[in-house]
């Protein structure tokens, strides 16, 4: 049955976009606040799209749910393919919760806010699309769609080093993407009659297939899954391929960092998900051990790294590479509770990291930094915000909580998770995730204690509280999260099907 | 309405509007002091009615438990499943009037805690962490534990953020943070590797725990009970608490100290058969014994009497830890009552020295009796005959089987003993004169009462002697374990009798040793503190085991800035980046170079080849060639001529 509330969600966004560029004046109304408004509602509107298709999903069953098909470009195989399942359904619910956040957040931006808020639009609508497709084709449509906005939004918007940050983005992107497509272009041709869609490949069992090249023989399977992989790495800043996401975290404004640590990256490893459970089960049975250890190491220098840093936006930067690590634990721990603790790791780690970028953000605006110690060890640039602004305070530490995974939140759910599912088969792995969890916890500890406890700094000056409109758009990522770690019942039923279903299918 | 307050639920939503109300006190009880503790006092009242309604609904059904349990994370039956489950018995009711109890006397003592900057953060603290430990001693399932002792945690952390604007009480409430979080985390670490490989974790569900061959579950109890022992904040974890504060020290011992142990006492007295099933207690009973002879033997030197008291503390839950591990759930219960009982006591007993008197008064009767309700306080937590703690401690000394191992346990215990007197005798030589009420004064007494063998055991040794020829009425430890376990409380009478006699001898020995040492003008310990000041300086912070961590932190941050380093900047900057870029510039110059030089070739070839027949064109069309040719030609066709007519 089509059900249209996926083409909604996907394509009105995109109509709000288009409505930033060709704007109409309205005689007496400052363009501006039409713009912001138009902007949020679009958003606004596409998220409740999402919700209610997440809301209205059925439980207790693995099946593609909402689908849409439509021919596209019928000689190719192409066509518009939507659907929604347990892999894919939290992924909407993060895309659905952040942007809005995020236009909200950019409310008092003076330069060039229209392009700004048209830029996330258009990424709100590649992020739904990704997440709900069906068909390959359209999957990398949508992943490509999102590379370019990012280019713009840190080159306009960005810090003094802007322009290297968005052309080292734009470059990972790029070569990410490339690697992505061959792999698809691979598949497609591997069929017969070829097509781009995930049911029909999946039916018709890639394993045993191979190409040639030069008269060399090579299996498709393996040769695909490892391009699909490591294009993935790029952009999910797997390390060692993240020394862009560094830069961006320097140079991006908070919200744009936002978008890419909070929503890229899970989107990212959700591709990974969906393509090798779905089309190359032998080849990720195989390849489990290396997921692990490709996460245990990104946990590691996670954690590692970010003991090192001193200003806040870096210190995000490497935890979330540290995060990415802990869910690649899950993603190749091949059981159901690791897999279901990746996938509910994806939105509650969303949430975290984006309240958190949020608040990088706040500081930044009020303090005109986010350095919290210095390298020659002197004064502390900031401290004692915790009596000056008490709501800040609290709200960052429930964002830190859940990152940490402190029981009630949603971080502790995911995390445990994780931990149940990775052990068996990779106690190792997990000791070493657990050494850097510990590192981060101590160092996110001392964090806090250096801005928010402890004498007030001299130089921080007035220090505002979060204002109404800075606490409305932060409540509902605390929500998130408090939702997420006391009654994670309904979501996991979601998830759960599915992961069994896939997991039936690798084992 | 008998289900009403019968059901395990009732109790758990009355927790949840007393965690609420705490919360709200935080937010808005900063301009409403007055409403502040009038909120948290009936709630904590009506707690303890809850609690009373609670027992009678057990009463009514023969005492049997109530039991609530549901899937949380991942449903019930599945492994690996996370769930919760709420528990209605006596023991935990008791635990939780206990802890209401002891919230209520505190915060009864408005006197001791005027001047405390922001009295609005201790009230909720209280609530919350009343909350915690409730959650705790009424939860079914390790998971729903935890989130009790992460409450109890927080109570914590909230109480020292009335004087967190300072930077010494920051680096206080830092440490405290980090270091309990980390217990939490490895506890919560070893109950996932357990759940991983078994149904759902609960103390009703006995066979789940039985030992699996081949499993994890040695390194899983093992991480649990480590991860809740570091909560204890025993050596080596004792940074914070040797770290100084202004606070009253009540308030650091009960809600600092107290109520986190409480907490996790609630996890390892339940899990007691579990744990010992999987082997991995009498281990853990022996790194108590040591870490609570290091942590003693820090306390001994100490210049502040406060992080002497709270060090003693901790080894008195490092010793209660070894009870349970080589003597069962009761004797740790009861030691535990003790302990938690008196170190209040004494707690409150020396923040009333601080209610100082007005200049030139000669009454001293109230702070005469504080040194009374010392004394008293060290004799509850010692096991002093009488006390509840006196019947755990002599079975825990009856336990031993060779008598190395005896005299190990008994030294420790010594120490332990000693160094408790030490503190009481330091505060016999208190000469200020207290103006605290007598309410404060009387406070300390309610719970040394408390603590008496009789309220518990029934008798008025505290079940010390074989047999309890003294027993007054039923024991309560026969209600909260079972009447099963008296005959395991009654134990072998040659064994308890020459424990009965080990442990007056240590008591009296301890009690002169520390009058000698440290009740008279000099204090010896402190002299020896002087006389070997480095030795001193080592031992009093902690044995260096901040250096450590700080050194192990200086290589770690050097490892990130190098990885950062030699990753980011070096290879995807420099080689990758630079390196990258440079050959593609090459390349592309390369061919930019050999494209021109074929251009300039082709355009030279083509311009040779058409080079010829474009000046034979040239030559045509300018005219003069024209001439030529007709001349050519006309003189080629004469020649033809004139050779075909010849």
């Amino acid at each position: 049955m089509n059900n249209h509330l996926i083409s909604s969600m996907v394509l009105l966004p995109l109509v709000g976009a288009l409505f930033q560029a060709f704007l109409p004046g309205i005689k007496g109304v400052r363009s501006d606040m039409v713009a912001r408004w138009m902007a949020l509602s679009a958003s606004l509107g596409a998220s409740i799209c999402g919700f209610v298709l997440v809301i209205s999903m059925q439980r207790g069953t693995a099946d593609l749910q909402a689908i849409e098909i439509l021919e596209w470009v019928g000689s190719y195989a192409i066509s518009y393919d939507m659907g929604v399942d347990g892999l894919n359904a939290l992924i909407v619910l993060l895309v659905s919760i952040i942007f809005p956040v995020l236009i909200a957040s950019e409310w008092n931006q003076k330069v060039g806010a229209r392009g700004m808020y048209g830029l996330f639009l258009i990424l709100q609508t590649a992020f739904f699309g990704v997440a709900c497709a069906q068909d390959l084709f359209l999957l990398f449509f949508f992943w490509a769609l999102s590379a370019l906005p990012f280019y713009f939004l840190i080159g306009i918007w960005g810090g003094p080093g802007r322009e290297g940050a968005a052309f080292r983005s734009i470059v990972a992107a790029s070569i990410g993407n490339a690697l992505l497509f061959a792999a698809l272009i691979l598949v497609y041709y591997s069929v017969d009659p070829h097509s781009f869609s995930l049911r029909e490949l999946a039916n018709a069992k890639l394993t045993g297939k191979s190409f040639e090249i030069l008269g060399h023989e090579f299996s498709l399977s393996v040769v695909a899954f490892a391009l699909i992989g490591t294009g993935l790495a790029f952009r999910a800043a797997i390390w060692p391929l993240h020394s862009w996401f560094t830069h961006a975290a320097r140079e991006a404004p908070p919200s744009v960092f936002v978008a890419l640590s909070a929503v890229t990256v899970p989107v990212a490893i959700y591709i990974f998900m969906r393509l090798s459970y779905t089309l190359f089960p032998e080849s990720l049975l195989a390849a489990g051990g290396i997921i692990v250890a490709v996460g245990a190491i990104n946990l590691f220098v996670g954690g590692v790294s970010s003991v090192a840093q001193r200003d806040l936006r870096l210190l995000l930067a490497f935890l979330c590479v540290g995060e990415v690590g802990f869910v690649l634990l899950g993603v190749g721990s091949l059981n159901s509770a690791g897999v279901v603790g990746a996938v509910y790791e994806q939105l509650v780690l969303g949430l975290g990291l984006a309240g958190f970028g949020l608040f990088s953000g706040l500081l930044n605006d009020r303090a005109g930094h986010s350095v919290f110690m210095r390298e020659d060890g002197g004064p502390r640039p900031l401290g004692g915000i915790a009596t000056r602004a008490p709501t800040m305070a609290v709200i960052s530490g429930i964002f830190v909580a859940s990152l940490l995974g402190f029981p009630g939140l949603g971080g502790f759910v995911g995390h445990s998770l994780l931990l149940i599912g990775g052990y068996p088969g990779h106690p190792l792995a997990v000791i070493l995730a657990v050494c850097a969890v510990l590192l981060a916890t101590y160092y996110l500890f001392v964090m806090y204690r250096l801005i928010f406890l402890g004498d007030s700094s001299v130089e921080m000056g007035v220090f505002g509280d979060l204002t109404l409109r800075e606490q409305a758009y932060l409540l509902p990522l605390v929500s998130g999260l408090l939702f997420c770690g006391m009654y994670p019942k309904p979501l996991l039923e979601l998830v759960r099907p599915t992961v069994l279903t896939l997991l039936s299918t690798v084992k | 309405m008998e289900l009403l307050y019968g059901t395990p639920i009732v109790l758990a939503s009355y927790l949840f509007i007393l965690f609420l109300a705490g919360l709200a006190v935080l937010v808005f009880g900063k301009r409403r002091q007055n409403y502040a503790t009038w909120i948290i006092g009936i709630l904590l009242v009506g707690l303890l009615a809850m609690v009373a309604l609670g027992w009678s609904s057990l009463v009514e059904e023969g005492l049997h438990e109530k039991r609530w349990l549901t899937g949380w994370i991942l449903p019930r039956d599945e492994p690996g499943a996370i769930t919760v489950g709420v528990l209605q018995d006596p023991l935990g009711l008791t635990m939780v009037a206990l802890a209401t109890i002891l919230s209520g006397i505190v915060l009864l003592n408005r006197g001791l805690l005027a001047k405390e900057p922001s009295p609005e953060r201790y009230k909720a603290a209280f609530a919350i962490s009343t909350v915690g430990v409730s959650i705790s001693w009424i939860a079914m399932t390790p998971w729903l534990s935890f989130v009790g002792i992460g409450l109890a945690i927080l109570g914590g952390f909230v109480s020292l953020g009335s004087r967190w604007d300072t930077d010494g009480e920051a680096n206080v409430a830092m440490r405290f943070g980090w270091e309990k979080s980390w217990g939490l985390f490895l506890a919560v670490l070893g109950a996932c590797i357990l759940a991983g490989s078994r149904p759902p974790l609960d103390w009703a569900n006995a066979e789940s725990w039985a030992a699996l061959p081949g499993s994890s579950d040695e390194i899983g109890a093992g991480l649990l009970a480590a991860g809740l022992f570091i909560q204890l904040q025993s050596f080596p974890l004792t940074g914070w608490i040797i770290t100084s504060s202004g606070s009253p020290p009540v308030l650091r011992v009960v809600l600092n100290q107290v109520f986190p142990a409480l907490a996790v006492f609630g996890v390892l007295i339940r899990l007691e058969p579990q744990l010992r099933s999987v082997g991995i207690l009498p281990v853990f009973g022996w790194v108590a014994l040591g870490s609570a002879l290091f942590t003693i033997g820090s306390g001994f030197l100490q210049t502040q009497g406060r992080q002497g008291l709270s060090l003693w503390i901790s080894a008195g839950f490092s010793v209660v830890f070894s009870t349970l591990a080589f003597s069962g759930q009761w004797v740790a219960t009861a030691v535990l009552i003790g302990l938690v009982l008196g170190a209040a006591a004494f707690s409150i007993a020396v923040s009333a020295f601080d209610v100082k008197g007005p200049k030139g008064a000669s009454n001293g009767t109230k702070s005469d009796w504080i040194k009374v309700a010392c004394f008293a306080a060290v004799a509850a937590a010692t096991g002093v005959l009488g006390f509840v703690s006196a019947g755990g401690i002599l079975r825990w000394l009856a336990v031993w089987d060779s008598s190395a191992l005896e005299f190990a346990a008994g030294f420790v215990f010594f120490l332990f003993v000693l160094h408790g007197w030490k503190l009481a005798w330091n505060a016999f030589r208190v000469k200020s004169i207290s103006d605290a009420s007598w309410f404060t004064i009387s406070a300390p007494f309610v719970l040394i009462v408390l603590a008496l063998g009789l309220v518990w055991t029934g008798t008025a040794s505290g079940e010390a002697v074989f047999e309890a020829p003294d027993r007054l009425f039923a024991s309560l430890f026969d209600i909260l374990f079972g009447s099963s376990s008296a005959r395991d409380r009654a134990g072998d009478g040659e064994a308890l009798s020459s424990a009965l006699w080990l442990l007056l001898g240590i008591q009296a020995v301890a009690f002169a040793t520390a009058y000698w040492t440290s009740g008279r003008k000099l204090d010896l310990f402190q002299q020896a503190a002087r006389t070997f000041p480095r030795f001193s300086a080592f031992l009093t912070s902690g044995y260096g085991v901040d250096r450590f961590g700080l050194w192990v932190l200086g290589i770690m941050r050097a490892t990130g800035s190098f990885i950062d380093w030699a990753v980011g900047e070096q290879f995807a900057g420099r080689l990758g980046g630079t390196l990258a870029v440079r050959l593609i510039r090459n390349t592309a110059a390369a061919f930019t170079a050999a494209d021109d030089k074929f251009s300039e070739r082709l355009n030279a070839t083509v311009l040779r080849v058409v080079q010829v027949p474009g000046k034979v064109f040239q030559l045509i069309q300018n005219g003069d060639v024209q001439w030529y040719l007709l001349f050519g030609i006309g003189s080629g066709m004469a020649m033809l001529l004139h050779f075909m007519r010849g």
